[in-house]
């Protein structure tokens, strides 16, 4: 698909228009991710509230049944499950990447083997996030669309 | 995939690796120890039964919950001494083996062997995560 990315003034609203001959799996994905850049989560901070950009959410942990969501610089308590978290956000960026973790396909900066079939996933503020063996085939399907 | 199926998955691949590598290393024993002997057709099963033997210690690694990185090396240790211990009892039941030093030369080829088995599955999922950071590279504009 040919990309092009024309600047306008600030007068105009933005907008992104994908001309396609279907709307097929990788269009939506597309439009998925436009949309995903505009969303914004709740995120606490010594109970006051702040809007986090779901864009910038590296990953989410799950810690002794709290929620907590990693920006490059702050962590911040969300109010809803992990596999809330997990459910709402996975059409988006988002991957289940272990019981305790979901992370930001985006965010990742590379991927590793370890032991046992399990992959470690380095993100861009250098921290490792185990992906369980059980979820490196669903990741390989989403990524490389391999079957499982 | 359930856990199990992966492990099954990944053991048919292993068996396969094995196979090869005992090949590969019954001609290099063969050659260096006994060049001057002769075999029959039954010969060419035997790569395939010591694979088959050499898999069964792997269900030691399996387990349905996640293993923490200790418990992964304890069960891989405790794998390889299971895996030596039936190779070499195989051994002698078949009569590969005779002599205490046929079984030290064995234990040394069967840990060349499962060095090998472990590199090549490691090579793979090596490549596996390559495909991947390309693709999200690819994701992120990175590329």
């Amino acid at each position: 698909m040919r990309v092009s990315v024309e600047k306008i003034s600030f007068d105009c609203a933005e907008q992104a228009i994908i001309q396609c001959y279907e709307v097929n799996d990788d269009v939506k994905s597309i439009v998925r991710f436009i949309e995903s850049t505009e969303a914004t989560l709740a995120g606490y901070i010594d109970e006051r509230v702040n809007r986090i950009p779901l864009q910038d959410i590296l990953f989410v942990e799950a810690v002794d049944n709290k929620t907590y969501a990693y920006t490059l610089k702050k962590v911040y308590e969300i109010k809803c499950k992990l596999y809330e978290f997990a459910m709402q956000y996975e059409d988006k960026q988002f991957f289940r990447c272990s019981k305790s973790f979901v992370i930001n396909l985006m965010k990742i900066d590379n991927v590793r083997p370890v032991l046992n079939g399990r992959f470690s996933a380095t993100m861009f503020n250098g921290e490792e996030v185990i992906i369980s063996r059980q979820y490196v085939p669903e990741l390989k399907k989403r990524l490389l669309g391999e079957r499982i | 995939m359930s856990h199990f199926k992966t492990f099954l998955k990944r053991c048919l691949l292993e068996y396969f690796i094995i196979t090869t590598c005992i090949t590969a290393a019954t001609a290099v024993l063969g050659l260096t120890l006994d060049p001057t002997a002769k075999f029959g057709y039954e010969s060419y099963f035997s790569p395939l039964l010591f694979g088959f033997i050499s898999i069964i210690p792997s269900f030691l690694t399996y387990s349905q919950k996640e293993l923490s990185f200790r418990q992964t090396v304890i069960r891989k240790v405790l794998h390889v001494i299971v895996l030596e211990a039936v190779l070499i009892v195989v051994g002698f039941q078949v009569e590969i083996l005779r002599v205490p030093s046929d079984a030290l030369i064995f234990a040394v080829a069967v840990f060349i062997v499962n060095i090998a088995v472990n590199f090549i599955s490691w090579k793979l999922d090596q490549k596996n995560a390559d495909d991947i950071n390309k693709k999200l590279k690819s994701l992120q504009g990175r590329s």
